[in-house]
């Protein structure tokens, strides 16, 4: 009797094993499959002539279908193999596609792996090859249909949701870029494991109606923090996207019920406050900032961000927790939401937003009176023996480098460069497409 | 009543491992523009012969400027022997297309893991200085930041004079039907 309560003993440690404890020690997994078009046509048709290994992708227009077959991938060599064998024969986009997946294994990955929220779900990775369909005038919905992303899927395994990613490579976002578009496509994965990473539910309308976004667009809270912080992760790979983004910032983009958009300069005036909060370029500049400008601060807002991952992130929670978790930063956090809001924010939101304490107050001090002071005067070069540059919190400096190229930036330029100063807040309305003409200058913010 | 017990927990165990799924809204794309196809290949026949051999026609044809230096190649499946040779052509201008026909047999070995297919491949130079003048199109680009960026892909390309690589697959099992 003893013998046979040992062995349901045994039997039930073993279940257990087998089901828990595989969970206990389990990270992220990741693989790859490689999918690739055989055929296009309407959709009864395809139907008919839907082989038992392919699948009837519909397309947007609502009247045609892809038959897709897929095959996972075991290594490059497989990869290069499905696609022909030849490296030197790949099209553009299938050496985008090789690049993407010898990308997916840079060590930088492997170290954001282990902050996959859950740390139980797996990453599934398509590499959609849509070689012979670029041709927008022959398959005008291919952009749609193939367009890169990344689905979350939320599975009840084992008694609990696990959160799996569904993350599609395919090159429709960079048609026609010729041989840049392998770079393009990379820079498409590490915004696309940037949305892997982060639990954010975004508002069903977030992107308005359109469902499209751009750098520079006020759109809603949630969907603003997610594209920022999935820009973010892309910049931590390709580092010349901060200086991208902050140009993009020249305006801000909102779009309008009946279509369309109305762009506004920056500081127009017509955005205001926490709105400054909802532009994904914004967000991306201000995780992008503190992770340089602190030390260790990469480290210090992957922390913060995984330990408050939540369906409900937005930038505002974000920097409170931020603040609460390093509260030695608060200055700088200040610093950082002040100068990448362009100095629009009261004093109020600023600790509305950041919490109170002395290190937020020390900030607001040192603002003084400064903001909305509309102060934008044209400096002029240092000739010979130039008085000090005084950087005040806030200020934005504006110059073109040699190439043409316009920076804004919190420091001076290099000597010798004109630019001009400017606070945010100083601005007057200057109109903008759907109302006033939009002033001659695209950056006016004067 | 021992076996009856242990069969509900292992009912329980396998219900609670029933995954039930449910999806979150995707992120939506990001906005960026594409470039016009420089380059319009089009099978536009295919079919195997009486010998079993898979012929096909392709249509090259021009989609915007001149297009130069353009090497025609062939590649396929191993159960699949294409034997028309590579080509070149020095140019491809608007509205004088060309069709080549390709021929390829059976090896007799298996078809690869994705199925049966041969590939038309096409390396060439496209007309950059039409390629840099649509991207400059305000009309067709009107997004300043976004028409800057496929302005600078063009450019940069252009630069380096860098050729580019398009091709059209074709699965032999869809033969009989267009792509």
């Amino acid at each position: 009797m003893r013998m046979r309560q040992h062995r349901h003993l045994e039997l039930f440690v073993a279940l257990f094993f087998c089901i828990f404890a595989g969970s206990l020690f389990a990270a992220v997994t990741q693989s790859t499959t490689y999918s690739v078009i055989t055929r296009y046509g309407p959709v009864q048709e395809l139907m008919r002539a839907t082989g038992s290994n392919e699948t009837l992708v519909e397309s947007a227009d609502g009247r045609n279908a892809y038959l897709v077959r897929s095959v996972q991938v075991r290594d490059e060599a497989h990869l290069l193999q499905l696609m022909g064998g030849d490296e030197s024969r790949l099209t553009d986009l299938q050496r985008g596609l090789l690049e993407t997946y010898r990308f997916s294994s840079h060590q930088k990955f492997n170290e954001l792996k282990p902050r996959y929220p859950g740390g139980k779900g797996s990453i599934k990775v398509d590499l959609m090859d849509i070689t012979g369909y670029e041709d927008t005038g022959r398959y005008p919905k291919i952009r749609d249909d193939f367009w890169p992303q990344n689905a979350k899927v939320y599975r009840y395994e084992n008694g609990a949701y696990n959160v799996h990613s569904e993350m599609r490579i395919s090159g429709a976002n960079c048609i026609g870029y010729g041989p840049n578009a392998a770079e393009q496509m990379k820079g498409t994965y590490a915004h696309e494991f940037g949305h892997a990473l982060d639990l954010t539910a975004i508002e069903h309308d977030g992107y308005g109606f359109d469902d499209n976004h751009y750098f520079n667009e006020k759109t809603a809270p949630k969907a603003s923090f997610a594209e920022g912080f999935a820009n973010f992760i892309k910049a931590l790979f390709f580092p010349q996207e901060e200086n991208y983004t902050r140009n993009s910032l020249q305006t801000v983009k909102i779009e309008k019920p009946e279509g369309g958009y109305d762009t506004y300069p920056i500081a127009g005036g017509q955005i205001s406050g926490e709105d400054f909060l909802h532009v994904e370029a914004i967000n991306a500049l201000i995780f992008t900032r503190l992770a340089r400008e602190l030390p260790d601060g990469e480290k210090l807002v992957l922390d913060s961000f995984s330990k408050h991952n939540n369906r409900d992130n937005r930038m505002a929670a974000f920097l409170k927790n931020f603040v609460k978790d390093y509260p030695q930063h608060a200055f700088t956090a200040a610093q950082i939401l002040d100068r990448e809001t362009f100095g629009n924010l009261t004093a109020a939101q600023m600790r509305a937003i950041l919490g109170q304490s002395s290190n937020v107050e020390r900030y607001l001090s040192s603002r003084g009176n400064q903001t909305g002071s509309g102060s934008t005067p044209t400096v002029n070069p240092p000739t010979t023996v130039s008085p000090p540059v005084v950087h005040r919190p806030g200020t934005i400096y504006q110059w073109k480098d040699a190439n043409g190229v316009m920076h804004f930036t919190d420091s001076p330029p290099p000597p010798g460069v004109e630019y001009k100063t400017r606070r945010g807040s100083a601005a007057s309305v200057s109109g903008h497409e759907s109302g006033k003409p939009p002033s001659s200058d695209l950056f006016n913010i004067d | 009543m021992k076996i009856q017990s242990t069969g509900v927990f292992l009912l329980l165990i396998m219900l609670s491992m029933i995954a039930t799924a449910t999806s979150a809204r995707p992120p939506a794309g990001q906005f960026s523009y594409q470039l016009p196809p420089n380059l319009s290949l089009l099978v536009s026949d295919s079919r195997f012969d009486s010998n079993g051999r898979l012929q096909l026609s392709v249509i090259l044809e021009s989609a915007l400027g001149n297009l130069s230096d353009l090497e025609i190649y062939f590649d396929s499946s191993k159960d699949l022997k294409v034997l028309t040779n590579l080509r070149t052509l020095k140019e491809l201008k608007p509205g004088s297309a060309r069709k080549i026909r390709v021929l390829a047999t059976r090896t007799g070995q298996q078809p690869d893991e994705i199925g049966s297919w041969v590939k038309i491949g096409v390396k060439y130079l496209p007309d950059y200085e039409a390629v840099i003048a649509v991207a400059g199109d305000t009309g067709k680009y009107p997004d300043h930041f976004e028409r800057l960026k496929i302005q600078e892909i063009a450019s940069s390309n252009a630069q380096k004079k860098a050729k580019y690589s398009e091709a059209v697959r074709f699965f032999a099992d869809q033969a009989g039907s267009k792509k």
